[in-house]
This record gives C-alpha cells, sequence and structure tokens, in this order.
C-alpha cells in the first residue's frame, strides 16, 4: 500500500469532493452503498493520491469509480435500490416518494445541482456528461417534481 | 416548495449523513488495519468476500486488462476536465418567415388504467403511423411504468395495453423511439437493474419485450440512442468499465460501445473508435456519427452499416482542452445536414453543414435553451425542446434563418418537449407539462397544409 498523500491537502481536496461525490451516489445508490461508495473512493485517493493529485479531473475520476465500485455491491448483495422511499421527518413528506419517480440521472442533476448549488458544467464534470445533458435531465426532473409535489418551485 | 435547495439537502444529508472527513484522515494516517475499522462493517466484510476469492478476482483481472488494453488500442479514453461557470447568450433575430402552426394539443390522460401522471418521452413515425413512448405513475407506485401509444394521424391515440405487465417491468423507463421499414423500435434504462431494454413491434399494434434478463450495454450509464442503418439498427453508447488493476478496485476506462442488429431482436457488438453522441444516415446510405466531445462539431462516416468508421469532418485533433462542442442531435433535411448542441463556448446552437465536414452556425439559442428533437416535411423544419421550465419550439423553411414558434393555448403550464416526428403532412410533438390534476403527456399537432 502506497500513502504519499500529505494529511493537509488531501484534507482539503476530501471536504471539497466529499459532499459532492455523495450527493451524486445518494442519486444512483441505496443510501447505505451511497455512503461506503464515497468511503471507498475516499480512501482509494488517499492510497493513489499521487495518481489522483494529477488528474485534471479527480472528481469525476472518483465518481466513476464509486459508482462501479457501488453497481457490482448492489448487484451482489441487494436486491434493489429503495432510494427516496425511506421515511423521513421532513417539511415536505411527498419529496422522497416524488424523488423515487425521477430516473437516475434526473435524481442525481437535481440532487447535485439544486441541492448542492454547483453549476451545471461542474455536474457534467463529476458525471462524464455533456452540459446540455445535465440541462436537459435536470428540467425533466424538476418538471416532474412540480407535478407530483403540485407546488411551484423557484427557478 | 419555496427552498427546494434547503428541502433536497436535508433529505439527501439524513439518508446519506456526511462523512466525517477529519476523522477519515486521522484513520487513513494510521496504518491499513485501522482504514478497515472505519470502513462500514458491510464493506469489510465485502473485502473479505473479495480476498477469499483472490484466485477468481486474479483471473478476472486478467481478462478485464486485456479488455481494457484493446479499448485504449482503440482510442484514448475520455477523460472530463473543469470548465468555466456558463455564460450569458442572446439569441440572435431570424429573418422573417411564416408563422409555424397553429399547434393543436391533444389529450392521452383518460385512457383507462393509465396513472395520475404522463409522459410523453419520444415519438417516431413509420408504416403504421405515429409511435409514442413514455410513463406513468401513480402516488403509491414507487417506479414509474411504462407506456405506448400509437396513432395513424397524430391526433388520436390509442393505448397500447399491458395489464400484465408482460411488456414493462418495474423500472423500465422507455427514452426513445425509432422506425424502420420492417419495425417499430422503443428502446429505455432499466432503472432498476441498470442497462438498456428494447421493445420491438412489425406493426405497432403488437409489441415484445426483446431483452431483459440480459440487458444491453450493460451498465447504468445511459445509451446515447438508437439509430437506422441499412441492415437494421444501431445502438450506441459510452459505459464506463473497469480495470482491476490494484485488488478489488476499479480503475475506471472509457468504453464507447455500438451495438448492430439486423432485425432489433439480436443484437452483436461492432467497434467504434469514439463516444457517438448521434448517429444518421444519409440518403446515400452512408452513416454519418457526431464524435462526443471535439474542439468543434466533428464527425465520422461508416459505408458499410457500423462495421469500420473514418473520421470525416472539422476537427483531427484529440486534447479538446477546458471545454468542447457537443452535437447532441443531428437530422439530415433537403437543406444539409441539421445538428443541435453546444459550442466550445457553452453556447447552445443550430448547426447546418452541406455534407457533414464542416459546420455552420445557424442560429444562437436562448442561454436555457436545449433542443431535443429535429424533424422535417413539407418545406418546414421544426426543432423542439426546452427553455428553461418551458417547451420550446423553432422553425425554419431554409436550415439557416431560425425562429421561435408560438405555443400559446397549447399547454397549461410548465413542461417540456422531448421529441418531434413527421409523417404524412402531419408534425407531432410529444412531450410533458403540468396539468390541473396531476401532470399530462403533452401531444401537439400541426398540419401545415391545414394553413
Amino acid at each position: 500500500m502506497t500513502r504519499s498523500a500529505e494529511p493537509t491537502a488531501f484534507t482539503e481536496f476530501a471536504r471539497r469532493i466529499e459532499p459532492r461525490l455523495r450527493y451524486a451516489l445518494a442519486g444512483c445508490l441505496t443510501a447505505d452503498l451511497a455512503r461506503d461508495a464515497t468511503q471507498e473512493a475516499l480512501v482509494y485517493a488517499w492510497n493513489h493520491w499521487d495518481k489522483i493529485e494529477g488528474l485534471d479531473n479527480p472528481g469525476g475520476y472518483l465518481y466513476t469509480l464509486a459508482k462501479r465500485w457501488g453497481w457490482r455491491q448492489r448487484r451482489r448483495l441487494l436486491p434493489l435500490p429503495d432510494v427516496g422511499v425511506a421515511d423521513s421527518p421532513l417539511d415536505e413528506p411527498g419529496l422522497p416518494r416524488a424523488l423515487s419517480h425521477l430516473s437516475t440521472m434526473q435524481r442525481q442533476t437535481v440532487y447535485l445541482v439544486e441541492g448542492l448549488g454547483i453549476t451545471q458544467q461542474e455536474v457534467a464534470d463529476l458525471l462524464g456528461i455533456g452540459r446540455t445533458t445535465v440541462q436537459t435531465h435536470l428540467e425533466r426532473a424538476l418538471s416532474h417534481l412540480r407535478e407530483e409535489l403540485g407546488v411551484t418551485i423557484d427557478e | 416548495m419555496n427552498d427546494l435547495q434547503t428541502r433536497i439537502t436535508e433529505y439527501v444529508d439524513s439518508t446519506v449523513p456526511p462523512i466525517e472527513i477529519d476523522l477519515l484522515v486521522e484513520g487513513l494516517s494510521l496504518d491499513e488495519e485501522p482504514i478497515r475499522r472505519l470502513l462500514p462493517e458491510r464493506t469489510a466484510r465485502i473485502w473479505w468476500q473479495h480476498h477469499r476469492w483472490a484466485p477468481v478476482l486474479a483471473g478476472v483481472v486478467v481478462v478485464l486488462l486485456m479488455i481494457g488494453g484493446a479499448a485504449l488500442l482503440r482510442g484514448p479514453s475520455e477523460v472530463p476536465v473543469i470548465t468555466t461557470p456558463d455564460e450569458t447568450v442572446t439569441s440572435t433575430t431570424s429573418l422573417p418567415l411564416e408563422s409555424a402552426g397553429p399547434w393543436v394539443r391533444h389529450e392521452l390522460r383518460y385512457q383507462a388504467g393509465l396513472g395520475e401522471s404522463l409522459v410523453a418521452g419520444s415519438i417516431t413515425a413509420g408504416s403504421p403511423g405515429f409511435v409514442a413512448a413514455g410513463n406513468t405513475w401513480t402516488r403509491s407506485d414507487i417506479w414509474a411504468r411504462g407506456q405506448i401509444w400509437t396513432s395513424t394521424d397524430g391526433s388520436s391515440w390509442t393505448w397500447v395495453a399491458d395489464d400484465d405487465r408482460m411488456l414493462f417491468e418495474e423500472g423500465h423507463f422507455p427514452e426513445g423511439a425509432i422506425a424502420s421499414d420492417t419495425a417499430l423500435i422503443v428502446w429505455g434504462a432499466n432503472n432498476r437493474q441498470g442497462g438498456t431494454v428494447i421493445w420491438r413491434s412489425p406493426d405497432g399494434l403488437t409489441w415484445s419485450l426483446v431483452s431483459s434478463d440480459q440487458p444491453l450495454l450493460d451498465n447504468e450509464q445511459p445509451t446515447n440512442g438508437l439509430a437506422l442503418a441499412s441492415g437494421g439498427f444501431l445502438l450506441y453508447g459510452a459505459p464506463v468499465d473497469c480495470i482491476f488493476a490494484e485488488s478489488d478496485v476499479c480503475t475506471p476506462v472509457s468504453a464507447p460501445r455500438l451495438l448492430a442488429s439486423p432485425d432489433g431482436i439480436g443484437w452483436e457488438e461492432v467497434g467504434t473508435p469514439v463516444t457517438f453522441t448521434a448517429i444518421v444516415q444519409t440518403e446515400s446510405g452512408d452513416l454519418l456519427a457526431a464524435q462526443r466531445r471535439a474542439s468543434e462539431p466533428t464527425t465520422w462516416i461508416s459505408q458499410d452499416n457500423g462495421a469500420s468508421w473514418e473520421r470525416h469532418g472539422t476537427d483531427h485533433s484529440i486534447e479538446v482542452g477546458e471545454s468542447s462542442a457537443t452535437v447532441e442531435t443531428m437530422t439530415v433535411t433537403p437543406f444539409g445536414l441539421v445538428a443541435a448542441g453546444v459550442t466550445a463556448e457553452k453556447r447552445p446552437v443550430l448547426w447546418i453543414s452541406d455534407d457533414g465536414t464542416s459546420f455552420i452556425q445557424a442560429f444562437a439559442l436562448p442561454r436555457r435553451a436545449n433542443v431535443a428533437s429535429i424533424a422535417h416535411g413539407q418545406g418546414w423544419l421544426v426543432a423542439v425542446g426546452s427553455d428553461g421550465p418551458d417547451p420550446a419550439m423553432w422553425a425554419s423553411q431554409n436550415g439557416r434563418d431560425w425562429q421561435p414558434v408560438s405555443l400559446a393555448g397549447t399547454y397549461l403550464g410548465d413542461g417540456l418537449l422531448y421529441d418531434i416526428a413527421y409523417r404524412d403532412s402531419i408534425f407531432v410533438a410529444a412531450g410533458q407539462h403540468r396539468a390541473e390534476i396531476g401532470g399530462e403527456a403533452l401531444i401537439l399537432h400541426w398540419n401545415p397544409d391545414a394553413g
């Protein structure tokens, strides 16, 4: 095992990338797998810091790695995802179920753009898709949410 | 819901709690064993299972290394890059032209057995008529349910019943439709198990689920599209694959894929040099494909129904720097090849090309606009998509001068248009809008001959 990362540099990187990975993975994996996969990616980043540090888009790289890891575990261990149907003490009780009716990409873009507040281009880089594809998924998702929740969402 | 960001954040953070970085780093700074202790119990169990099966994994590593090596030989992997935020773009003013419309809205909502909300996500036109595919859901459903509707005239629609759920399983999410002379094909994602799913009909009336247990493009990465070729159909996308060079940890590599089928039933892999975002067939039968990520719109050509490809147009560079142009949809028209996408400067635009080798920017769309589909007929080009939260449509009579089409009175609220098709003097656009109760599929119909 190689450990070349300086804790300060890695910590700074991990603090910045952790919510993005977690939100992106929350949209395509079960809750526990999303957290495991995020942690798995961060451990991988620590152990391969020399490589990760030099990448143009380390977040996108780690997301892909974590997603594949999560999907492999999901197929082995879990029958189906339960994203969005867990009980949650929210002001908007219909939100989890409404989110569960979105496609994976739609849910991920909502989490990242609307939830985390990062730009569509940053989401595109993270997920490895085009910016307008992000926009399409986002608009479709918001349209679904408007309908199902019967509410107005601020632009 | 006035603060969606707060509620989404609250929801995600409550279901997937943040990882405490300080604790993680503290553990990582120690030896290997404490790292394992930081991992959740189930993860640690998985690691143990993997190590117990190390000889098997070693064999998988060798095979995947060979696959990965072949992928690297085919072409460079596509590494995403960080780019700058969007800039404001103002639409160009087009020349005056006839008004495209009026468009008439049609109801799909009150068909027996349909859910509270409907979406018509795609539409195509073939010899049996129009076929729209989408989904419905009710507030009690976990998964949206796939649906297909057919119409001979674009105004009256028949629902393809699936009471016994032989056609759409849980998680099936139709995304696109295409028609050949012999078959209608709908493709979509399996949101529950991953992969691409195909439905096929010889006549628009009887449908069958083609792939279920062995989904095509077995990955969660969405298929980019389905194209017609002289010898059948092409399915293209870019799943991400893994190389397991170190224990059981995945090293991702881009793996552009292209599958061919003569009939929409049996599919086999054919090679592709890059990831394609759109494929069209020219009048000569050649296939033109748009490359994902290039400094300018870049195309590849195949003269053997997709079996081999040569770079055709515009850009020969692989390195695209911090931004890239992406062609997201193309259509062969009497005026040339019309394409929609985003420039390297992140402007949503419509391009036109005489031969697919060089593209001229014909129209700068509004900053938040997106064109999802383009159709042509009766001397008209019609592009549909969205402009922010609203359905949007643009029309042209030469491919170079475009103007927005008014949809006033055709829908009740927010919505989007996803696809458009033309057949027998009729344009039909499909999408979704917000109705008074729940959502409703948005089907718009226009006959240019009717004035």
